[in-house]
């Protein structure tokens, strides 16, 4: 019977299949939901690493012990895995390892739209790329053949489009694979200088019968009908291909897409009058398709930039325009996201807007929107821990620039977890002198609530000891570390004084958690229960917007009565309007 | 023919749910079924859109623009703004209570009036325009959070080719079970909604 899954869902399904014993991963969108359903088998050990390349190296251990085992992460999670990516293609695998990587074209949550195949292709790897759930279930399972028969890791290359659209699935059983008995193989796996040199035309060896499968297999079929124009396709670009073309064009769909079938891709050339090459972002295939001399259309009429769509591609080789009805679209405001009602990051960051000469580094999460309006204070958002690190470097700057600028930086409790830790390991260890706020809303916010190691609690949500962050950062040796709870505005402000006034590192963290938290017994305990909303007393206000300018959407200023307005639904009762106001208008349900 | 529906709304009101209730009743009919979801950075009360398309065999899970056969749309600001993916004498369902957006808390911008009359248009531009307050209706039978339901009841009304029983095996194997009675009654609701 079939059954109704998202791509990430069915790689779940199809890990579970292939026999896989050991899972571990970092959340990042579009890749979160691939753990957390391994982690619905008990067959898979699933876990949350702190950040990827942890993740990677615990599955090419788990690899080496002989079991064959998953990681998963978001494509810039693959630059953070980079490192140990780079020479697994030199050891190899003794069970089958398979490295999902889940690209965003259109950055749809993304600092970037990179498209990771040139990276399998860079580390000389295996690439699978499925279009659908059905082949993202069946391509685990052929990924983790090619692993083992091949002695290669395999890239499965997943974008936004295939993880989270739904389609149908046929399920099958798992088939247990027996873990292979551990042998002591240094010249495999001690990547020492003199074994690498023995390993590298080893690659290269691997390399060429791998092209001769990618020749071969059927994850590379043809597709006949009409020959005038033929496509060579992957991923999902192969469903708008054929939603456009329909049986107008004969494809050539690439489910293996490094090493490329030059072969078949020659032949199947040979048979059409017009070839078109469709995939997103990069012109991965049609580079090397042109370097073998065979002539194609690709990126010229296609974009490189942005997620691919049936209209765009029907727009670009067709010149197809659809009759579209008209619509006022002047009239139409933008809705960008926004931090929630009560979300904790709020009160820190008003209290933060109100220091002046002060630059501020920020990261990867929600409290990205720290730089958004109406709060507009982060100045820098690059990638997964640079806050500290950027803003140590950018603080030895300024101090030379002599204005008295300092820097303050920004970062969660799950990014600090991932990257932020070595970075402020620099600015302790080189005596910066910069002030490092980590905001510890007790969850992994941005992607929907995963589990930490500062949580307490794992992903397969076995309680554990959990990390404190202020014991951690004093034994890296920062002397000043204050503990405040965001949603105290006068408490942010002393403590952000302080912290700016000390000479050498500072830590600030904020502990409060996420407004959309289901709460634990700890918290519970920590933070009590529910807060009774706030109200604006009508008579009071004086419509001075002040409550407004903290920028929660559950307030709402009407412009006819100039009052303001706490949408009840809304509202959690953070309190944070209720300090800003100056004339005591806002109150708490009840009193 | 491949049906295909778009829906528009606001991080946070339950768009995937919806989605994948819909999606189920297709499924659950006999067809092909492909939807889209967008989940991440954009479900901070941003805006956010999802789709069905279902028929004999469905290849795009994205639907093109003008071809949408149905919009529903959960907020009224989200349905002008995706109103251009439905085709001329398509149907438009729309909850009519308002979400402002940040620009508009902020003063930056007005929230546009007479929504409904500017999707429904004029002439061969005409689409048909069933707006409710859907988020009044939930309430009124007790409580806010099948405010949805509500809105998949005026739906299944126009998707004739899914059958009612499809839609309430849908609902039933998505929704938490102790609001299934609820919701059911939300979807009856929306159901006698013209």
């Amino acid at each position: 019977m079939k059954i109704f899954m998202t791509g990430n869902e069915a790689i779940a399904r199809g890990a579970y299949e292939a026999g896989v014993v050991y899972a571990s991963a970092y959340p990042g969108t579009p890749s979160t939901e691939i753990l957390e359903n391994t982690a619905q088998y008990p067959e898979i050990i699933s876990e949350w690493a702190p950040n990827e390349k942890v993740a990677l190296e615990a599955v090419l251990g788990a690899s080496i012990a002989g079991g064959r085992a998953l990681a998963a992460m978001k494509h810039v999670g693959v630059n953070v895995a980079a490192d140990p990516l780079m020479t697994i293609s030199y050891t190899g695998v003794t069970g089958g390892l398979v490295l999902i990587s889940a690209d965003d074209p259109g950055c749809h949550s993304s600092q970037n739209e990179q498209d990771n195949r040139i990276l399998a292709k860079f580390a000389k790897i295996a690439c699978v790329e499925p279009s659908d759930s059905q082949e993202s279930l069946d391509y685990m399972k052929a990924a983790y053949e090619i692993s083992e028969k091949y002695d290669v890791a395999v890239m499965l290359r997943m974008t936004t489009r295939v993880c989270h659209s739904k389609s149908l699935v046929e399920q099958g059983e798992r088939v247990e694979k027996e873990i292979i008995p551990y042998v002591k193989r240094p010249e495999k796996y001690i990547a020492a200088p003199a074994h690498a040199k023995k390993l590298h035309p080893v690659v290269e060896a691997k390399l060429v019968d791998l092209e001769k499968f990618s020749n071969e297999t059927t994850l590379n079929r043809v597709e006949w009908f009409d020959k005038k124009i033929g496509i060579v396709t992957s991923g999902v670009a192969y469903q708008y291909a054929k939603e456009v073309f329909g049986e107008n064009a004969s494809y050539l769909k690439l489910g293996f897409t490094n090493p490329m079938p030059m072969d078949k891709i020659r032949d199947f050339a040979a048979q059409v009058e017009m070839l078109y090459v469709i995939e997103e972002l990069e012109p991965f295939m049609e580079d090397q398709i042109k370097a073998a001399g065979i002539s194609c259309v690709g990126k010229e009429k296609i974009p490189n930039i942005g997620e691919l769509n049936p209209d765009i591609i029907a727009k670009a080789l067709l010149g197809e325009e659809r009759p579209l009805i008209e619509i006022d679209k002047d009239k139409i405001v933008g809705r960008p996201p926004t931090l929630c009602a009560g979300c904790p990051h709020r009160g820190f960051f008003y209290a933060l807007k109100k220091k002046k000469n002060v630059m501020v580094t920020g990261d990867i999460g929600c409290y990205t929107l720290g730089a958004s309006e109406p709060l507009n204070t982060t100045d820098t958002v690059i990638d997964m821990g640079a806050s500290i690190s950027m803003g140590h470097g950018a603080q030895r700057v300024l101090d030379k620039a002599g204005k008295g600028m300092k820097v303050v930086s920004v970062i969660g409790d799950s990014t600090f977890f991932h990257s932020g830790i070595t970075s402020l390991i620099d600015v302790v260890y080189n005596q910066g002198n910069t002030v490092n706020v980590i905001l510890d809303n007790r969850i992994t916010g941005m992607t929907g609530h995963q589990e930490n190691p500062g949580t307490g609690y794992t992903l397969s949500g076995k309680k554990v000891k959990e990390v404190e962050i202020d014991t951690l950062v004093r034994a890296l040796g920062v002397e000043l570390v204050i503990n405040v709870n965001p949603l105290d505005l006068d408490a942010v402000t002393k403590a952000l004084d302080a912290a700016l006034a000390f000479e050498g590192p500072s830590v600030i963290i904020t502990r409060w958690p996420c407004a959309l938290k289901k709460f634990t017994p700890e918290d519970i305990k920590e933070f009590g229960k529910a807060q009774p909303v706030c109200y604006v007393v009508e008579e009071e206000c004086r419509g001075c917007r002040l409550c407004n300018k903290t920028g929660c959407p559950a307030i709402v200023f009407d412009k006819a009565k100039k009052k303001s307005y706490i949408d009840p639904n809304a509202c959690v009762g953070c309190e944070v309007c209720l300090q800003v106001c100056p004339f005591h208008a806002i109150k708490k349900a009840g009193e | 023919m491949t049906k295909n529906i778009m829906l528009g709304g606001v991080g946070g009101q339950g768009l995937v749910m919806t989605t994948a209730i819909i999606s189920e009743a297709a499924f659950r009919a006999g067809f092909d079924v492909k939807t889209n979801d967008v989940i991440g950075l954009s479900q901070r009360g941003g805006k956010v859109w999802g789709s069905v398309r279902y028929g004999e065999e469905v290849f795009s899970p994205n639907i093109m623009p003008g071809q949408a056969d149905v919009l529903l749309a959960l907020e009224p600001l989200e349905g002008l703004r995706w109103s251009g993916m439905v085709k001329a004498g398509g149907v438009v369902l729309l909850n009519t209570s308002r979400i402002p957006p940040v620009p508009v808390i902020a003063e930056k911008a007005a929230y546009p009036e007479d929504i409904e009359a500017r999707i429904a248009g004029e002439g061969e531009q005409a689409v048909e325009v069933r707006a409710v307050n859907a988020l009044e209706e939930a309430r009124g039978l007790g409580n806010v959070r099948v405010v949805n339901t509500v809105t998949i009841g005026m739906l299944s009304v126009v998707l004739e080719d899914i059958p009612v029983d499809c839609w309430h095996q849908a609902i039933e194997a998505i929704v938490p079970e102790k609001t299934l009675a609820l919701n059911l009654k939300a979807f009856e609701l929306g159901r006698e909604i013209r």
